[in-house]
Formats: structure tokens, C-alpha cells, sequence
């Protein structure tokens, strides 16, 4: 984001992207606005609408938490997603050679759906998974699949998502980080300070950005959570479309209270975060 | 690849569905407008004529290999014989076919894209209450003259009385299978399985309702803990909720400690349940498809050891049907395939289990010979019992009403304290 | 605690391309050579190496004597200024001169007083709290001096350091690296476009043409005793008469010009400095010249001549002037080098 536009410039830039973002906002404006109707009774599939506050209130506390949980689970899938994403990206700049398989592995895992990547780790990291077979221990294996730590599905969350940070840090600083890493060298930085004072630094931007989309996106995404997690408790996006497939036509309503909770901690977090970043680099 | 038995699993949708069909409504809704009359026949030969050429759009769970096949192999051809042409529509949930009515319908179109529907139960239901499928058609089919009209599975779909808005297609029984190499001496009813879960910790779970299998045990657990299928009305009514959940809630809650995983997690379906089975994790498994065990066996996916447990008070069974939604743009085609999909070759096809393996809705005693004697040939198997051991003493579903209920229940009090 | 610099038959080459052929260069202790050589000759590569960035494909770097092959470039104790400035774009100007102190340990405190010194040095030290994003290319270029000198280097690198400067600050950086020269006296290697440059501030000058170093001498030598003509054309020289050498002798449309003791009879080209030819009345001087073109270089002018021989096709030679020449295009002239003794070159 530029500064120091003057408001002319700024106008004829929102003109120009008004046909672009027109229909984004109208599409996401409609449904936005359905889907608070049809959580507040207003929208039902049968019978007369009525008013009712009923889907947002009658289980706060299941409301309350499916959103922390959904939280933690963001956020710890984030964090491990934006510090291994960093690490391959550092490697990748380091050693070209090996790097380029490393690179290549990583954009071809973005690609693959996160149901399929799910039903990998699956695979993998189950009672009778691939890694139990191999390591030979049914008694003492821990519970990655379906265990209390939800530790498969933010290791399905953190194996993608690293490789998305990755290509991001990687297609940002790749241009410039190897003479400024140059310089640094002649300067006396030893490859670890290479790493830490200079590429973390200039990466730091698109850190910022892709932690932010990461945490959006695992906030909000539901196959690794539905596949990958125990049965209780449930995370919002799996209470908001288990409620959805409800057979039970009233339980929408709450399903639709469950995603709205969820666009709204999402839209909170990406505000706050864009409010960081500003902040970031104003103080430069 | 293990099939899912009934065409009312209910598979989630990604979330964005969620807005997606918010919008389709929100758009849709403004216009309100209503289907026109329903053109109803007099006879079938008026129907035979009107369905002369049509295509018809089969709108069917697609997961089911064996069952795809079947429709396209030997059902389709069948009605080109007579005149109709015949299209699957496969579809991840048989819920997206009956929100598609439903959304059609509030568009006001009336030359809906749905012409059959493979349905029962909570989806048959909640298209009831919407007042989507056509009604009093099955009355015309020829070969419903094959079926016990006293045949309470075929009267009523989980306690909604069909009233000629379906037409039956299979039938299903709910069973229990154990692996005979673990278990030398099985139980016999559902408290002995449970009974026999807590002396064998951590090798019996069941699927998280409301996965459709773990909501049909939930409802077991119901009857046998209320003391036998009669004990329960079929009708939902809050009051007979609270008078026999609370002991089936508990009976669940008692054995969790004693589940696979000390019943911290469960399983997400019955695929789930199957693998766990097959991997030797859990001992006793079941599934409301018996008659695919043969071949899961003989593909592998499940042990030779496995075998059918025959509960003393028998299981539930069930019926699912093809549905007609009341604005099918090709009605009458849409009953002419009901009515070959009723006939006794066609019956007798689907029961093979090398084909499809579903039993048949017809009721034997109305066939000619000739007709018994397709029905005689079907192969036995070594692991399944015949269709009449397997439904002794079985008793017919809740009604629908009963399912979120008690999976909301099982949720709170049994999933979430653990 | 200065070192010497030695290349010995180091070559490079990328892929098929050979970017280096067997360059062997001393530079001794304290000295400063400045690399002359055109455009893709090689400059940046050979310091890079030096530097640590870059292996030699063979050959050998030693500083005082002691191979560097496997030596981290952070433990080389050579900075080099690039050709870009390379700023570090998340730290600010003197938070960039204060680098090599932070990663050698220091506190923020006593590395930004360090910098500041330095930025004293380039006439920075108002900007010290500017971001980087926010210098001129001079200024980005001075910092980067400055970050480099603040790592009190043994060997210090600079490729076209001064190259975006205006002409009075480059007079001042060139009186910055007198006095640093004097104070610190590190080894020096500049690489430079610029033959003034190279002459003010170097020792010697090495000339390096298609990855070979044609040269290696002083300043004067460079100019006045070239080795080849290409060595002549890279220091600027415009004039080589060819002719023949006979008995120390240079015979040519200029007559007969004494030539370096040493050199064998045959054909040779005359090079002889622009500047070292004078012009006199015509019908003066040992050779007779028609002006053909005269060109400006500001305070200077250039003014080329068609001089016509007793035998054979006319040469042109060019006479630099300062002032105005005082001939018009046309004019017939006489013309006469300034020193009796001329310089031949084979090649
Ligand atoms: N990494 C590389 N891969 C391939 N070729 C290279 C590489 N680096 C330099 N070269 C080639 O090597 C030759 C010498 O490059 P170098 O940068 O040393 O030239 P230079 O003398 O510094 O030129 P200039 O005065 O323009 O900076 C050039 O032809 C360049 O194209
Ligand atoms: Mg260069």
C-alpha cells in the first residue's frame, strides 16, 4: 500500500476497481445478509418466518466453544505453518540445488485438496497408519488421529499451508534476498545471522500477510477438522455444516449462527491484522 | 471399496454450501411463485403413452459402485426397452437431490430437473412436510401387485406413512457382524453386546451419530433399553422422548469408558467402523447393508473370520423407495422405470449380490413359480444368513422425528463429558 | 594490519562460457590497484571470488600467503562494495553502517556510535535516522562505502563505487580515500570505468580485457608504455600509427620517431598519447596534417587529423588540446610529439 496518494489518485483507483469488486461484494453481500436471515428465523425452508434470537442464544456455551476451539486450532496450525514455511523458504535461498527439489515438492502440494490431504495424514497417522507400522508400536502410539490435541489435523494444516508460505516468502524476496545475503556475508553475518537478520527481517511482510490468509483459511476450513479430529468437542465450520445436513430442517438457523460466527472472527482478525501491518511499517 | 447401504447417509457439504444456497434462496425466494396442478392418469396405459420418448432424471447417492452399475447396466436397458430413456444423476448426498426440489420448487419451476428420487426416511419425511413429491401414484404400478399391501415396511417410511408418494425399491435389515477368530462365543441381543463391550475394553465402538449407521445403534439402544420394540411409540412426542432416552443415554454413557478409545472418539461412519474392524482395532461392527459383507470379505476389505450376529430380538429394518417430486418435468417415465424396478427379474437381479445385492421389497408367496424359482437361484453365501433369518423378529423404524433428537442427546450428554 | 592479495591462474567459467582466463594479480599490502576494463571483462566476477561469493573454477586467492579455498566469506576479513548498493532495506541508514558490528556482537548502542563515525566519513551523518528506502543513489552509495569501511576490513573491494556521484563529490570521495588510505591503509582493489579515477587514487592500474589482465603497472607506465593496443585503446589512447621498426627506429606518415631500446625490426604501430602531440603552423614540426574534424570535450578539444605520407594510405592521428585549438576543418597544420622518443607496439 502506497501512502501519500493524493484523493484524486485514490478515487480514480476505486473507480477502476469497482467493476471487479462489485460483483465480490454483492455476491458475498447477498449471502452475508441470507444467512443472518435465516439465523434469525426469517428464511426458513418451510413454514412462515418468524423472529426468533433463538439459534444464537439457546447454546452460547457450545457457541463460545466451537469459536475458541476453532481459534486454537488457527492459530497453533498458523504459527507451526508460518515457522516452517519460513524455515523451507530459508533453505530453499541457501542451497539452490537441493533447494529447487525442496521448492518443487512444496508448490506441488498446493495443488492437492485438503480432503485428499486429509485422507493422507489419515493414512499416515492413524491407530493402524502407515508411521504405527512402521514404528511397530500399537501400544504405546498416541492418538494423533482423533486425539484430544487435534494434532493430526493441524499437521495436515502445517504440512500445506508451510508450502503456501513458503512460495509466498519465496516469490517475494526471492529477486533481491541473495545479494543483500551477499552483502551481508562480506559484512561478517555467518549463514545463521543470514537467516535471522536479514532474510527473516525482509520476509517479515509476507509473513505477515500469508499468516494472516492462513489463519483465515484454516479458521474457516472443514475437511481436515471433520476428517482428521475427534467426534467432540466440534469446531465452528464442522457445528455450522453438521447443523446444515441437519435432517432436521429447523436446525439451520443455528447452523447459519455457526458460520457467521465464523466470518466474523475471520473479518476481525483479518482487520486486526491489516491495522498491524500498517502499524509495522509506518513505525520503519 | 466398502458401499454405504441406504441412500440416506447424511454426508456434510462444504460450508460454503451453506452460502451458496442461502443466495440460490434469497434470489429465488423473491419470486414465490408456486408449482401449477399436478397432472394426474387415470391408467397406466395413459401413463405408458405420455412416457413414450421421455428421459428420465434418477437422482441417486453415487458412492455405491455396485449400485451405479446396476442402474446403468440392467435397469437403464430395461427401460429402453420400453420406450424411456434412462439417466442417473449421482449425487455426494441424496439431501442435495431433495434440496434441489427444493429449491426448484420455490423458483417456481415446474419442469423440475428431478424426476426420481432414490430415497427414505428423514429425507422422504422432511419432502413431505415441504409438500414436494407427487402423491397416489404407486396404486397405478402394475407390478405393486407383487408386494404385501400389509407390509408395515412398505406402509410406512420411518413412521411416515407413505400413502402412495413412493414407490419401494429394497429393502435393508440392520445387522451386527463379529469376528469369529476374536469371539468364540458372541452375544446374542444388544445388552449382551454392550455388556459384552465393557468386558472386553476398548473393542466395540459404534459410528458418531448423526452419522446414519451410529444413529441407527443410538436407536437401538433406545428400544432395548425401553424392554423391546414395543415399548416405544413410533411417533415423536417430547413426552416419549424423556420418558425413554434418559436410560438409553446412560446405558451409552456407562460403556463409553469402556470403547475404543475409552470413548474419547468415535468413528466418523461406518466406513470408519469397517476399517477399524479390519484392522483388527474393534471386534463387532455393523452396518444396514448385510448382504455387501460377502463381497467385502471375498475383496479382502474385511477378515474371513467375519460373520452375521443374529440378535434375539431382532433389528430394525427398513425400506427405501423411489420418489417422484411433484414438478418432475418427465413424470410418467419417471413411473414406468418404477414400475420395472418393481418387477420380479428386476428384483431378482438386484438381490444377486455379485450385482447389487439389496433385498427384494416383493413378497415371494405372490410370484408365480417361474418367478420363485429367479429368487431360488441367487447364490448363498458363507457369511450372510437369507433375508428371512436375517429380518426375524425385526421391527420397523421411529419415526424420523426421533433421529436429530437423539443425536443432539447423544451428542451432549455422551459425546461431549468424556 | 593490512594483507596482500594474490590471484594465482584463477579462472572462471560459467557453463560454456569462460568468464576468466588464468588471472594472475598481486596486490601488495596496503597498496591500492585499480582494474580497468570494459563492459563484461570480468571486474565484478574476480572480486567476487576474492570476496568469497563466488569459487573459482581453478586456480588460487591468497591473502598473505594463505589459501582462502574453503574460507566462509564472513571470515575473510574483505568487504567489498558492490556495484549496487544493496541496502538493507529493513534497517534504517545508520542501522546499515552498524551491520558488521551487530553480527560481530556488539551492543545496538556501541554499534550505532561506531556508524556514526563512518557516516561522519561520507557526509551522512544527518541522514543516520532515514530509512533506506529513502536515499538517492549517491547516498545509497556512500552508505554502502560506509558499512563497508566500518568493518575495518584487512582488503577492502569496491566495484564502481563512485559511479552515480556528481564530479564534487567525487572529488571528496577520492580525498576520503586518501585519508583512509593514510589512516588505515588497507589493501585496495577498485574496479573502475574511469582511467582519471584509477590514476588519482591507484598505486597501479591492471587491465583486464576478455577475462585475461593484459597489464599490470603504474599509472604513467599504463599510459605512456602500453603493451598492446588494446591496452593503449583502454587507457583512452587514440593514436597508433602503424609502420616499421628499423634499427630503434619508427618509420611512419610521422616521419622517423625513436622508439624503446629492445624493440625487433619489423612492423609495428607507433602509440603515442593524444596528449603528448603538439600543434604548430603548418610547414613546423616533423609532419604535415589536415584537419578533419575538430570535437569538444569541454575545457579540451580533440582534433583529428589526416596525415598523408610519402608512401601508402593517410593516418589519422588526433591531437587533444586545451583551449581552443585555434584551426578550422581544412586547415593544413604541422605537427609535433612533445617528447623525442616514441613507444611501439607489435600487437
Ligand atoms: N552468474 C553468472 N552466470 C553466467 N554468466 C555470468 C554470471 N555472472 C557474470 N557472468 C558473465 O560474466 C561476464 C563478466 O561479468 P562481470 O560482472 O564480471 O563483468 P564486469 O567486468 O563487472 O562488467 P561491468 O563493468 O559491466 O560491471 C559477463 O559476460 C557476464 O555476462
Ligand atoms: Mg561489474
Amino acid at each position: 500500500m502506497s501512502r501519500g496518494q493524493g484523493p484524486t489518485t485514490t478515487g480514480r483507483a476505486v473507480l477502476f476497481a469497482l467493476p471487479a469488486v462489485f460483483p465480490v461484494v454483492a455476491v458475498l453481500g447477498v449471502s452475508l445478509a441470507a444467512a443472518v436471515l435465516q439465523s434469525l428465523g426469517l428464511m426458513p425452508f418451510i413454514g412462515p418466518p418468524s423472529f426468533s434470537v433463538e439459534a444464537w442464544t439457546g447454546n452460547t456455551g457450545e457457541l463460545v466453544r466451537a469459536t475458541g476451539l476453532s481459534l486454537n486450532i488457527a492459530a497453533t496450525a498458523t504459527v507451526l505453518s508460518v515457522c516452517i514455511g519460513f524455515l523451507i523458504a530459508a533453505y530453499v535461498l541457501a542451497s539452490p540445488r537441493m533447494g529447487w527439489i525442496v521448492g518443487a515438492l512444496s508448490a506441488a502440494t498446493i495443488p492437492i485438496p485438503h480432503l485428499i490431504g486429509a485422507g493422507a495424514i489419515g493414512l499416515l497417522l492413524s491407530d493402524s497408519g502407515f508411521l504405527e507400522r512402521v514404528l511397530g508400536m500399537p501400544a504405546a502410539f498416541p492418538a494423533l488421529v482423533g486425539g484430544p490435541w487435534w494434532i493430526a489435523a493441524i499437521t495436515e494444516y502445517a504440512w500445506k499451508e508451510s508450502a503456501f508460505v513458503a512460495l509466498v516468502v519465496l516469490g517475494s524476496i526471492a529477486r533481491s534476498v541473495g545479494d543483500l545475503c551477499d552483502a551481508a556475508a562480506t559484512l561478517g553475518a555467518t549463514a545463521r545471522q543470514r537467516v535471522f537478520r536479514v532474510v527473516l527481517p525482509l520476509a517479515m511482510p509476507s509473513l505477515a500477510v500469508s499468516a494472516l490468509i492462513v489463519f483465515v483459511y484454516t479458521l474457516g476450513s472443514y475437511e481436515p477438522v471433520w476428517l482428521l479430529g475427534p467426534t467432540s468437542p466440534e469446531p465452528l465450520p464442522v457445528r455450522a455444516v453438521r447443523l446444515f445436513g441437519s435432517v432436521d430442517l429447523t436446525a439451520r438457523p443455528e447452523a447459519m449462527a455457526s458460520a457467521l460466527v465464523s466470518v466474523a472472527v475471520g473479518a476481525g482478525v483479518i482487520l486486526i491484522g491489516i491495522l498491524v501491518v500498517r502499524r509495522s511499517r509506518e513505525f520503519r | 471399496m466398502p458401499r454405504l447401504p441406504a441412500p440416506v447417509s447424511p454426508r456434510r457439504r462444504a460450508a460454503l454450501y451453506t452460502a451458496a444456497s442461502a443466495l440460490a434462496l434469497l434470489l429465488t425466494s423473491c419470486s414465490g411463485a408456486t408449482v401449477g396442478q399436478v397432472k394426474s392418469f387415470e391408467s397406466f396405459d395413459e401413463v405408458r403413452a405420455e412416457a413414450e420418448g421421455q428421459t428420465v432424471d434418477l437422482w441417486m447417492y453415487g458412492g455405491d459402485e455396485q449400485g451405479n452399475a446396476y442402474v446403468d447396466d440392467v435397469l437403464a436397458p430395461a427401460a429402453r426397452e420400453q420406450g424411456v430413456i434412462l439417466r442417473r444423476v449421482p449425487v455426494a448426498d441424496t439431501q442435495d437431490a431433495v434440496n434441489r426440489v427444493l429449491s426448484e420448487r420455490q423458483a417456481g419451476r415446474d419442469d423440475g430437473s428431478v424426476d426420481l428420487v432414490w430415497v427414505n426416511g428423514a429425507n422422504f419425511s422432511t419432502g413431505r412436510q415441504a409438500e414436494v413429491w407427487r402423491c397416489g401414484w404407486t396404486d397405478l404400478l402394475p407390478n405393486m401387485e407383487y408386494t404385501d399391501r400389509e407390509d408395515p415396511l412398505i406402509l410406512s417410511d420411518f413412521g411416515t406413512p407413505v400413502d402412495g408418494c413412493e414407490a419401494p425399491w429394497h429393502k435393508a435389515q440392520f445387522t451386527f457382524f463379529y469376528d469369529s477368530e476374536a469371539i468364540a462365543d458372541p452375544p446374542t441381543s444388544l445388552a449382551g453386546i454392550l455388556e459384552w463391550a465393557t468386558a472386553n475394553p476398548g473393542r466395540f465402538t459404534y459410528p458418531a451419530p448423526p452419522d446414519f449407521t451410529g444413529s441407527v445403534f443410538l436407536r437401538e439402544v433406545l428400544l432395548s433399553a425401553a424392554g423391546g420394540a414395543d415399548q416405544v411409540p413410533l411417533e415423536y412426542s417430547e413426552e416419549a422422548f424423556d420418558e425413554h432416552a434418559p436410560a438409553a443415554l446412560q446405558a451409552l454413557s456407562e460403556v463409553a469408558p469402556s470403547l475404543w478409545r475409552e470413548g474419547s472418539t468415535y468413528p466418523r461412519d461406518e466406513q470408519a467402523l469397517n476399517t477399524l474392524f479390519a484392522n483388527d482395532e474393534v471386534d463387532i461392527a455393523m452396518t444396514y447393508g448385510p448382504a455387501t459383507l460377502t463381497d467385502l470379505v471375498a475383496a479382502g476389505a474385511l477378515p474371513e473370520s467375519t460373520k452375521v450376529l443374529t440378535l434375539d430380538e431382532g433389528t430394525v429394518g427398513n425400506a427405501s423407495f423411489l420418489a417422484i417430486p411433484a414438478n418432475a418435468a418427465d413424470a410418467a417415465g419417471a413411473m414406468i422405470v418404477a414400475n420395472i424396478a418393481l418387477s420380479p427379474e428386476q428384483q431378482a437381479a438386484k438381490a444377486d449380490p455379485a450385482i447389487w445385492g439389496q433385498f427384494a421389497v416383493l413378497d415371494t408367496e405372490l410370484l408365480t413359480p417361474a418367478q420363485q424359482d429367479q429368487f431360488e437361484l441367487l447364490p448363498e453365501s458363507p457369511i450372510v444368513p437369507d433375508y428371512a433369518e436375517l429380518s426375524r423378529n425385526a421391527h420397523g423404524e421411529l419415526a424420523a422425528d426421533w433421529v436429530p433428537a437423539l443425536s443432539e442427546a447423544w451428542r451432549q450428554d455422551v459425546a461431549s463429558d468424556r | 594490519m593490512s594483507s596482500s592479495l594474490e590471484f594465482i591462474g584463477t579462472s572462471r567459467s560459467f557453463g560454456e562460457a569462460t568468464v576468466l582466463h588464468e588471472v594472475s594479480l598481486i596486490v601488495e599490502p596496503s597498496r591500492c590497484v585499480a582494474l580497468l576494463g570494459g563492459s563484461g571483462s570480468g571486474k565484478s566476477t574476480l572480486l567476487r571470488i576474492a570476496a568469497g561469493l563466488d569459487d573459482p573454477s581453478s586456480g588460487q586467492v591468497l591473502v598473505d600467503g594463505g589459501d582462502l579455498d574453503g574460507v566462509p566469506s564472513e571470515k575473510r576479513g574483505i568487504a567489498l562494495v558492490f556495484q549496487k548498493p544493496l541496502i538493507f532495506p529493513h534497517l534504517n541508514v545508520v542501522d546499515n553502517v552498524a551491520f558488521s558490528a551487530r553480527m560481530a556482537g556488539q551492543s545496538r548502542q556501541a554499534a550505532r556510535r561506531h556508524a556514526m563515525a563512518y557516516l561522519e566519513l561520507v557526509h551522512l551523518a544527518d541522514f543516520a535516522g532515514r530509512s533506506a528506502g529513502r536515499l538517492s543513489g549517491g547516498q545509497e552509495q556512500r552508505v554502502a562505502l560506509a558499512r563497508a569501511l566500518a568493518r575495518n576490513p584487512r582488503i577492502l573491494l569496491l566495484d564502481e563505487p563512485f559511479s552515480s556521484l556528481d564530479s564534487r563529490l567525487r572529488e571528496n570521495m577520492y580525498s576520503l580515500v586518501e585519508d583512509i588510505r593514510s589512516e588505515l591503509a588497507p589493501t585496495i582493489v577498485l574496479v573502475t570505468h574511469d582511467r582519471r579515477e584509477a590514476s588519482i587514487l591507484a598505486d597501479s592500474i591492471a587491465v583486464l580485457d576478455d577475462g585475461r589482465i593484459l597489464q599490470h603497472g603504474p599509472v604513467a607506465q599504463l599510459h605512456y608504455q602500453p603493451a598492446t593496443l588494446a591496452v593503449n585503446r583502454i587507457l583512452g589512447g587514440l593514436n597508433a600509427i602503424s609502420g616499421q621498426v628499423d634499427g630503434g627506429i619508427h618509420h611512419s606518415v610521422l616521419g622517423r620517431v625513436r622508439v624503446q631500446p629492445g624493440m625487433v625490426d619489423g612492423p609495428a604501430f607507433l602509440v603515442m598519447r593524444q596528449e603528448a602531440v603538439r600543434i604548430l603552423p603548418a610547414g613546423e614540426g616533423t609532419a604535415v596534417g589536415n584537419v578533419a574534424g575538430l570535437k569538444s570535450l569541454g575545457a579540451h578539444t580533440l582534433v583529428r587529423t589526416e596525415v598523408a605520407g610519402n608512401d601508402g594510405l593517410p593516418e589519422t592521428l588526433t591531437v587533444e588540446v586545451s583551449g581552443d585549438p585555434g584551426v578550422s576543418v581544412g586547415q593544413m597544420i604541422g605537427l609535433q610529439p612533445v617528447n623525442g622518443s616514441g613507444w611501439a607496439v607489435i600487437r
